[in-house]
Protein backbone atom coordinates (compact mmCIF):
# COMPACT_ATOMS: atom_id res chain seq x y z
CA UNK A 1 0.00 0.00 0.00
CA UNK A 2 3.22 2.46 0.70
CA UNK A 3 4.95 1.67 -2.27
CA UNK A 4 1.16 2.38 -4.00
CA UNK A 5 0.97 5.99 -2.12
CA UNK A 6 5.10 6.93 -2.72
CA UNK A 7 4.18 6.59 -6.67
CA UNK A 8 0.73 8.69 -6.56
CA UNK A 9 3.52 11.19 -4.97
CA UNK A 10 5.56 11.14 -7.24
CA UNK A 11 3.10 11.44 -10.20
CA UNK A 12 1.68 13.89 -8.82
CA UNK A 13 5.14 15.78 -8.71
CA UNK A 14 5.78 14.85 -11.98
CA UNK A 15 2.59 16.65 -13.46
CA UNK A 16 2.66 19.38 -11.32
CA UNK A 17 6.18 20.68 -12.41
CA UNK A 18 5.03 19.72 -16.31
CA UNK A 19 2.29 21.82 -15.45
CA UNK A 20 4.07 24.89 -14.70
CA UNK A 21 6.56 24.26 -17.19
CA UNK A 22 4.19 24.12 -19.90
CA UNK A 23 2.05 27.27 -18.97
CA UNK A 24 5.30 29.29 -18.54
CA UNK A 25 7.07 28.14 -21.89
CA UNK A 26 3.99 28.51 -24.27
CA UNK A 27 3.51 31.56 -23.05
CA UNK A 28 7.14 32.57 -24.03
CA UNK A 29 7.04 30.65 -27.22
CA UNK A 30 3.82 32.34 -28.20
CA UNK A 31 5.39 35.65 -27.65
CA UNK A 32 8.40 34.72 -29.75
CA UNK A 33 6.28 33.36 -32.27
CA UNK A 34 3.92 36.62 -32.57
CA UNK A 35 6.63 38.96 -33.44
CA UNK A 36 10.10 37.65 -34.30
CA UNK A 37 12.64 39.82 -36.04
CA UNK A 38 12.03 39.12 -38.93
CA UNK A 39 8.45 39.53 -39.52
CA UNK A 40 6.24 42.08 -37.85
CA UNK A 41 2.87 42.24 -37.02
CA UNK A 42 0.02 44.46 -36.47
CA UNK A 43 -3.90 43.76 -36.07
CA UNK A 44 -6.62 46.14 -36.32
CA UNK A 45 -10.17 44.05 -35.53
CA UNK A 46 -10.30 41.15 -38.46
CA UNK A 47 -7.43 42.85 -40.66
CA UNK A 48 -3.95 41.74 -39.53
CA UNK A 49 -1.01 43.31 -41.58
CA UNK A 50 2.13 41.37 -41.73
CA UNK A 51 5.69 42.35 -42.68
CA UNK A 52 8.42 40.26 -43.50
CA UNK A 53 11.75 41.08 -44.28
CA UNK A 54 13.35 38.73 -47.04
CA UNK A 55 17.07 37.87 -46.87
CA UNK A 56 18.86 37.23 -50.20
CA UNK A 57 20.05 34.15 -49.59
CA UNK A 58 15.89 33.82 -49.27
CA UNK A 59 14.90 35.41 -52.08
CA UNK A 60 17.49 33.35 -54.30
CA UNK A 61 16.32 30.36 -52.70
CA UNK A 62 12.08 31.08 -53.72
CA UNK A 63 13.62 32.45 -57.11
CA UNK A 64 15.55 29.18 -58.10
CA UNK A 65 12.64 27.19 -57.04
CA UNK A 66 10.31 28.93 -58.82
CA UNK A 67 12.44 28.52 -62.45
CA UNK A 68 11.64 24.85 -63.92
CA UNK A 69 14.97 24.32 -64.93
CA UNK A 70 17.30 26.01 -61.92
CA UNK A 71 20.69 24.89 -63.79
CA UNK A 72 19.64 27.41 -66.81
CA UNK A 73 20.09 30.27 -64.40
CA UNK A 74 23.36 32.29 -63.86
CA UNK A 75 22.66 32.38 -60.37
CA UNK A 76 25.93 34.64 -59.59
CA UNK A 77 24.14 37.57 -61.71
CA UNK A 78 20.68 36.26 -59.97
CA UNK A 79 22.51 36.89 -56.21
CA UNK A 80 24.14 40.26 -57.62
CA UNK A 81 20.69 41.47 -58.60
CA UNK A 82 18.84 40.60 -55.28
CA UNK A 83 21.69 41.99 -53.43
CA UNK A 84 20.62 45.64 -55.05
CA UNK A 85 17.52 45.22 -52.99
CA UNK A 86 15.84 44.99 -49.82
CA UNK A 87 13.19 43.01 -49.96
CA UNK A 88 10.23 42.17 -47.84
CA UNK A 89 6.58 40.44 -48.11
CA UNK A 90 3.40 42.19 -47.12
CA UNK A 91 0.68 39.86 -45.72
CA UNK A 92 -2.77 41.24 -45.77
CA UNK A 93 -5.23 38.98 -43.99
CA UNK A 94 -8.53 38.73 -42.87
CA UNK A 95 -8.56 36.97 -39.75
CA UNK A 96 -12.61 36.16 -40.65
CA UNK A 97 -11.21 33.72 -42.52
CA UNK A 98 -13.24 34.72 -46.12
CA UNK A 99 -11.87 35.88 -49.26
CA UNK A 100 -9.30 39.15 -48.59
CA UNK A 101 -10.67 41.97 -50.52
CA UNK A 102 -13.95 41.47 -50.33
CA UNK A 103 -13.88 41.63 -46.73
CA UNK A 104 -12.69 45.40 -47.55
CA UNK A 105 -15.13 46.26 -50.49
CA UNK A 106 -18.56 45.37 -50.69
CA UNK A 107 -19.18 46.25 -55.00
CA UNK A 108 -17.39 44.89 -57.90
CA UNK A 109 -16.24 48.57 -59.16
CA UNK A 110 -14.69 48.95 -55.55
CA UNK A 111 -13.40 45.07 -56.06
CA UNK A 112 -11.89 46.42 -58.84
CA UNK A 113 -10.32 49.72 -57.95
CA UNK A 114 -8.68 47.53 -54.55
CA UNK A 115 -6.92 45.35 -57.35
CA UNK A 116 -5.96 48.27 -59.10
CA UNK A 117 -4.25 49.78 -56.32
CA UNK A 118 -2.51 46.67 -54.72
CA UNK A 119 -1.60 46.26 -58.19
CA UNK A 120 -0.05 49.58 -59.12
CA UNK A 121 -0.68 51.93 -57.05
CA UNK A 122 0.17 50.61 -53.56
CA UNK A 123 3.92 51.28 -54.28
CA UNK A 124 3.24 55.11 -53.64
CA UNK A 125 2.48 54.40 -50.11
CA UNK A 126 5.40 52.62 -48.92
CA UNK A 127 8.47 54.35 -47.90
CA UNK A 128 11.49 52.60 -45.61
CA UNK A 129 12.42 55.36 -43.28
CA UNK A 130 15.86 55.67 -41.43
CA UNK A 131 16.61 58.61 -38.96
CA UNK A 132 17.60 61.08 -41.18
CA UNK A 133 16.23 59.93 -44.65
CA UNK A 134 13.17 58.35 -46.31
CA UNK A 135 12.77 56.34 -49.69
CA UNK A 136 10.69 55.15 -51.83
CA UNK A 137 9.55 51.66 -52.32
CA UNK A 138 11.14 50.51 -55.59
CA UNK A 139 8.73 48.06 -56.87
CA UNK A 140 5.10 45.93 -55.38
CA UNK A 141 4.41 43.06 -57.01
CA UNK A 142 0.75 41.24 -56.00
CA UNK A 143 0.48 38.52 -55.84
CA UNK A 144 -3.24 37.52 -57.58
CA UNK A 145 -5.05 34.71 -55.81
CA UNK A 146 -8.39 36.13 -56.97
CA UNK A 147 -9.74 36.16 -53.62
CA UNK A 148 -10.02 32.31 -53.09
CA UNK A 149 -7.40 32.98 -49.81
CA UNK A 150 -8.05 34.79 -47.02
CA UNK A 151 -5.22 36.34 -47.52
CA UNK A 152 -3.28 38.84 -50.17
CA UNK A 153 0.27 39.03 -50.67
CA UNK A 154 2.44 41.72 -51.84
CA UNK A 155 6.62 41.26 -52.62
CA UNK A 156 8.18 44.67 -52.09
CA UNK A 157 11.88 45.94 -53.04
CA UNK A 158 13.40 48.88 -51.85
CA UNK A 159 16.99 49.80 -54.27
CA UNK A 160 19.83 49.37 -51.57
CA UNK A 161 21.94 52.46 -52.97
CA UNK A 162 19.06 54.59 -52.62
CA UNK A 163 19.97 54.73 -48.50
CA UNK A 164 23.43 54.64 -50.06
CA UNK A 165 25.12 52.17 -47.00
CA UNK A 166 23.64 54.19 -44.14
CA UNK A 167 20.51 52.00 -43.88
CA UNK A 168 22.60 49.21 -42.04
CA UNK A 169 24.26 51.93 -39.79
CA UNK A 170 21.41 53.33 -38.47
CA UNK A 171 20.25 51.05 -35.45
CA UNK A 172 16.38 51.20 -36.57
CA UNK A 173 14.71 51.74 -39.66
CA UNK A 174 10.86 51.41 -40.43
CA UNK A 175 9.01 50.16 -43.40
CA UNK A 176 5.60 53.11 -43.58
CA UNK A 177 2.83 51.66 -45.27
CA UNK A 178 0.26 54.69 -45.64
CA UNK A 179 -2.77 52.52 -45.11
CA UNK A 180 -5.45 55.19 -45.92
CA UNK A 181 -6.76 52.40 -49.02
CA UNK A 182 -7.85 50.27 -45.41
CA UNK A 183 -9.28 53.01 -43.04
CA UNK A 184 -5.75 53.42 -41.02
CA UNK A 185 -3.52 55.72 -40.86
CA UNK A 186 -0.12 55.24 -41.15
CA UNK A 187 1.31 52.43 -40.12
CA UNK A 188 5.41 51.80 -38.72
CA UNK A 189 7.00 48.02 -39.19
CA UNK A 190 10.47 48.75 -36.98
CA UNK A 191 13.41 46.23 -37.73
CA UNK A 192 16.41 46.27 -35.98
CA UNK A 193 19.19 46.33 -38.16
CA UNK A 194 21.44 43.91 -36.16
CA UNK A 195 18.98 41.44 -36.78
CA UNK A 196 18.04 42.43 -40.34
CA UNK A 197 21.19 43.76 -41.96
CA UNK A 198 22.93 41.02 -42.17
CA UNK A 199 22.53 40.34 -45.89
CA UNK B 1 14.32 6.66 7.85
CA UNK B 2 15.36 7.26 3.93
CA UNK B 3 11.60 6.59 3.57
CA UNK B 4 10.62 9.19 5.67
CA UNK B 5 13.20 11.59 3.85
CA UNK B 6 11.92 11.04 0.22
CA UNK B 7 8.33 11.82 1.61
CA UNK B 8 9.27 14.41 3.16
CA UNK B 9 11.56 15.89 0.22
CA UNK B 10 8.45 15.14 -2.30
CA UNK B 11 5.92 16.96 0.24
CA UNK B 12 8.43 20.23 0.01
CA UNK B 13 8.52 19.70 -3.70
CA UNK B 14 4.97 19.71 -3.97
CA UNK B 15 4.14 22.83 -1.40
CA UNK B 16 6.64 24.88 -4.10
CA UNK B 17 5.21 23.87 -6.77
CA UNK B 18 1.28 24.97 -5.33
CA UNK B 19 3.17 28.11 -3.91
CA UNK B 20 4.17 29.00 -7.27
CA UNK B 21 1.10 28.39 -8.78
CA UNK B 22 -0.77 30.52 -6.15
CA UNK B 23 1.89 33.42 -7.07
CA UNK B 24 1.39 32.80 -10.49
CA UNK B 25 -2.06 32.65 -10.83
CA UNK B 26 -2.46 35.63 -8.54
CA UNK B 27 -0.38 37.54 -10.64
CA UNK B 28 -2.61 36.72 -13.66
CA UNK B 29 -5.65 37.44 -12.09
CA UNK B 30 -6.25 41.56 -12.66
CA UNK B 31 -7.62 43.26 -9.49
CA UNK B 32 -7.15 46.78 -9.85
CA UNK B 33 -9.22 49.58 -11.82
CA UNK B 34 -7.39 52.10 -13.85
CA UNK B 35 -8.13 55.61 -14.83
CA UNK B 36 -7.19 57.32 -17.95
CA UNK B 37 -8.03 60.79 -19.59
CA UNK B 38 -9.09 60.39 -22.81
CA UNK B 39 -8.78 63.56 -24.14
CA UNK B 40 -4.76 63.79 -22.97
CA UNK B 41 -4.06 60.86 -24.35
CA UNK B 42 -5.96 61.53 -27.88
CA UNK B 43 -3.67 64.82 -27.84
CA UNK B 44 -0.41 63.28 -27.00
CA UNK B 45 -0.88 60.34 -29.41
CA UNK B 46 1.77 60.90 -32.49
CA UNK B 47 -0.73 59.92 -35.29
CA UNK B 48 -2.66 63.04 -34.10
CA UNK B 49 -0.21 65.34 -35.16
CA UNK B 50 0.79 63.91 -38.02
CA UNK B 51 -2.67 63.70 -39.13
CA UNK B 52 -2.99 67.46 -38.24
CA UNK B 53 -0.76 68.36 -40.44
CA UNK B 54 -1.99 65.81 -43.13
CA UNK B 55 -5.86 67.35 -42.81
CA UNK B 56 -3.81 70.94 -42.73
CA UNK B 57 -1.95 69.91 -46.47
CA UNK B 58 -5.32 68.25 -47.57
CA UNK B 59 -7.57 71.26 -46.88
CA UNK B 60 -5.07 73.83 -47.42
CA UNK B 61 -6.48 74.79 -51.01
CA UNK B 62 -10.49 74.45 -49.24
CA UNK B 63 -9.63 76.75 -46.23
CA UNK B 64 -7.96 79.33 -48.42
CA UNK B 65 -11.50 79.10 -50.61
CA UNK B 66 -13.40 79.25 -47.67
CA UNK B 67 -11.31 82.23 -46.24
CA UNK B 68 -11.68 84.79 -49.88
CA UNK B 69 -15.17 83.88 -50.00
CA UNK B 70 -15.85 84.97 -46.41
CA UNK B 71 -13.71 88.23 -47.29
CA UNK B 72 -16.65 88.48 -50.44
CA UNK B 73 -18.94 88.40 -48.23
CA UNK B 74 -18.27 90.55 -45.28
CA UNK B 75 -17.89 93.02 -48.80
CA UNK B 76 -21.30 92.23 -49.33
CA UNK B 77 -22.16 93.42 -45.94
CA UNK B 78 -20.80 96.54 -46.75
CA UNK B 79 -22.97 97.39 -49.70
CA UNK B 80 -26.58 98.83 -49.63
CA UNK B 81 -28.97 96.58 -49.62
CA UNK B 82 -30.79 96.95 -52.31
CA UNK B 83 -27.51 97.09 -54.62
CA UNK B 84 -26.95 93.85 -53.28
CA UNK B 85 -27.41 90.77 -55.77
CA UNK B 86 -29.16 87.94 -54.22
CA UNK B 87 -27.78 85.46 -56.34
CA UNK B 88 -24.13 86.14 -56.19
CA UNK B 89 -24.69 85.90 -52.28
CA UNK B 90 -26.70 82.79 -52.78
CA UNK B 91 -23.44 81.26 -55.09
CA UNK B 92 -20.84 82.81 -52.74
CA UNK B 93 -22.67 80.86 -49.74
CA UNK B 94 -23.41 77.73 -51.37
CA UNK B 95 -19.65 77.47 -52.61
CA UNK B 96 -18.33 78.25 -48.99
CA UNK B 97 -20.59 75.77 -47.62
CA UNK B 98 -19.25 73.20 -50.40
CA UNK B 99 -16.09 73.77 -49.05
CA UNK B 100 -16.65 73.58 -45.37
CA UNK B 101 -18.41 70.41 -45.86
CA UNK B 102 -15.40 68.93 -47.78
CA UNK B 103 -13.43 70.17 -45.03
CA UNK B 104 -15.66 68.29 -42.63
CA UNK B 105 -15.16 65.20 -44.61
CA UNK B 106 -11.88 65.37 -44.41
CA UNK B 107 -11.19 65.82 -41.06
CA UNK B 108 -14.24 62.95 -39.91
CA UNK B 109 -12.22 60.61 -42.43
CA UNK B 110 -8.67 61.13 -40.64
CA UNK B 111 -10.25 61.24 -37.00
CA UNK B 112 -11.92 57.74 -37.36
CA UNK B 113 -8.67 56.44 -38.81
CA UNK B 114 -7.17 57.76 -35.06
CA UNK B 115 -9.95 56.32 -33.23
CA UNK B 116 -9.22 53.30 -34.89
CA UNK B 117 -5.99 52.93 -34.47
CA UNK B 118 -5.89 54.12 -30.92
CA UNK B 119 -8.24 51.97 -29.86
CA UNK B 120 -7.05 49.22 -31.25
CA UNK B 121 -3.20 49.95 -29.25
CA UNK B 122 -5.52 50.55 -25.89
CA UNK B 123 -7.00 47.48 -26.01
CA UNK B 124 -3.31 46.33 -26.52
CA UNK B 125 -2.75 47.91 -23.53
CA UNK B 126 -5.37 46.04 -21.76
CA UNK B 127 -4.23 42.96 -22.68
CA UNK B 128 -0.93 43.46 -21.24
CA UNK B 129 -1.31 45.48 -18.35
CA UNK B 130 -2.56 44.66 -14.85
CA UNK B 131 -5.64 46.43 -14.81
CA UNK B 132 -9.01 44.50 -14.80
CA UNK B 133 -10.63 47.64 -15.58
CA UNK B 134 -9.43 50.78 -17.23
CA UNK B 135 -11.96 53.76 -17.80
CA UNK B 136 -12.03 56.40 -19.81
CA UNK B 137 -12.35 59.59 -18.55
CA UNK B 138 -12.94 62.93 -19.83
CA UNK B 139 -12.65 64.99 -16.88
CA UNK B 140 -16.25 65.33 -16.57
CA UNK B 141 -17.06 63.48 -13.03
CA UNK B 142 -18.22 60.42 -14.62
CA UNK B 143 -16.57 58.22 -11.52
CA UNK B 144 -18.67 59.15 -8.87
CA UNK B 145 -16.66 56.72 -6.34
CA UNK B 146 -13.71 54.14 -7.04
CA UNK B 147 -11.42 52.56 -4.85
CA UNK B 148 -7.78 53.50 -5.21
CA UNK B 149 -8.29 54.34 -9.11
CA UNK B 150 -5.03 54.25 -10.75
CA UNK B 151 -4.34 57.44 -13.24
CA UNK B 152 -2.52 55.75 -15.88
CA UNK B 153 -2.40 58.47 -18.51
CA UNK B 154 1.07 58.60 -19.25
CA UNK B 155 1.84 55.37 -19.10
CA UNK B 156 -0.84 54.81 -21.74
CA UNK B 157 0.82 57.62 -23.63
CA UNK B 158 4.33 56.25 -23.88
CA UNK B 159 2.70 52.85 -25.06
CA UNK B 160 0.19 53.77 -27.66
CA UNK B 161 3.56 56.14 -29.07
CA UNK B 162 5.42 53.26 -29.52
CA UNK B 163 3.30 51.17 -30.85
CA UNK B 164 2.15 53.97 -33.39
CA UNK B 165 6.46 53.73 -34.11
CA UNK B 166 6.11 50.63 -34.27
CA UNK B 167 8.52 50.36 -31.33
CA UNK B 168 7.14 46.73 -29.41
Amino acid sequence: MKKYKNIYMYSIGIVSILFGLFFLQSEKYRNVMEDSEYIKTKTFGNLELSLEYKSTAEMLNEQLNDVEDGNSVSKGELKESLEDYMSFKLKLENLKGNGMLKNIVKTVPEYQALIQYLSFDMQKDLFLCTENDTLQCSFAHFERNFDLAPYANIGLGFYRTGLGESICQNENWSVLLHADRFGLGPLYFRFDSDKVCDN
Amino acid sequence: MMKTKIQLFITVIILSIFSMGFIYLNNKIKKKVAVINIQDTYKSFEMTKVMSRKFKSLTYDSTHKVDSLNMVLEGYGKIAEEDRNANEISKILHEAEWHQKDKDNVKYELEQQIWKQLNQYLIEFGKTSEYALIHGSMNEGSILYADEPVDITDDVIVFVNNKFKGIE
